[in-house]
């Protein structure tokens, strides 16, 4: 296998059609990446979420 | 195995190392099945280098169709036999599969312009993917609308039942109404029709895609199990 594409500026042009791919690979890129970040933020928060509710029952239950 | 699966707490224990196995296979895959398909994969003869635009956009429409297929399933799971991960595997897959979904309908009005010079257009297969797009949209609103109860559960899972009957459309769309859409080239009666040095690229973008939506759906479905405890043990506090 060999690249297709004889340069950085050429790889960049895309045949013409950079506006179109790029456009359409930065998109699903950005979709991702808000997805994951989501997914971590969103685990983060509930887990600390149930710790802390674990302890106040403890602390409830042994005064 | 399956009542294994179903129980949230050993879930808990099974996707403790199943997540982090999938989050790095998906880095992996990701990065050959860019790698190949930006720079590698020869351009298409007609379409030049918008094929390249394929690579993320079939990708995207088998996870949307697939996220819905497994929402069903996991919702039949819920009914049937009162799985309550099945009930936290549909609810988390839903915005997931939509933002999917989004890409699908996205990549491929963008691919359109310049090849079918339209955005777009109302045929068979672009009007039923928009269609699997609003029924995300709606189990999502009906979610939100209801409090978090096994009525809720209920009947968020009848409607996603309900709305399976577009999966078989979207599959055959392309049979039916002979509009716009290209057929099927991968997933075809006699094998793929696409040359192999486009569709080996495609599959491993395929399976890259599928890895970042399992490792997604597995870290959603822990963080819902989570929330489920916290909010019971919330409530018990505050009776």
């Amino acid at each position: 296998m060999t690249p297709q594409f004889a340069s950085l500026s050429d790889f960049m042009a895309m045949g013409g059609y950079a506006g179109f791919v790029w456009g359409a690979w930065g998109l699903s890129v950005a979709v991702i990446t808000a997805l994951i970040l989501r997914a971590i933020v969103n685990g983060r928060q509930q887990k600390a979420r149930l710790e802390a509710l674990r302890q106040e029952k403890d602390a409830g239950a042994n005064p | 195995m399956i009542s294994g699966f179903a129980n949230p707490q050993r879930f808990l224990g099974l996707s403790n190392w199943l997540l982090p196995i999938t989050s790095v296979l998906a880095v992996f895959v990701t990065g050959i099945g860019v790698v190949w398909s930006l720079l590698y994969a020869p351009a298409d003869y007609q379409q030049g280098e918008t094929a390249r635009i394929m690579y993320i956009h079939v990708p995207a429409a088998w996870i949307a169709v697939g996220a819905y297929t497994g929402m069903a399933i996991g919702s039949v799971s819920y009914l049937v036999w009162g799985h309550a991960l099945g009930d936290i595997a549909a609810k988390v897959m839903a915005p997931i599969g939509a933002a999917f979904t989004a890409l699908c309908l996205a990549t491929g009005s963008i691919w359109g312009r310049p090849m079918w010079g339209t955005w777009w257009e109302w045929d068979g297969r672009l009007t039923s993917v928009l269609v699997l797009f609003f029924l995300y949209l709606g189990y999502m609103a009906l979610r939100s609308a209801l409090d978090e109860t096994s009525k809720a559960s209920k009947a968020a899972a009848i409607l996603c039942l309900v709305g399976t009957i577009n999966i078989p459309i979207i599959r055959f769309s392309v049979e039916w109404w002979n509009t716009l859409h290209q057929k099927a080239s991968v997933i075809r009666e006699g094998g793929p029709s696409l040359d192999p040095s486009l569709l080996h690229p495609l599959l491993v973008m395929g399976v890259a895609y599928l890895l970042i939506f399992t490792a997604l759906t597995l870290a959603a479905m822990r963080a819902e199990i989570w929330k489920r405890s916290a909010d019971a043990i919330q409530a018990r506090l505050q009776a």
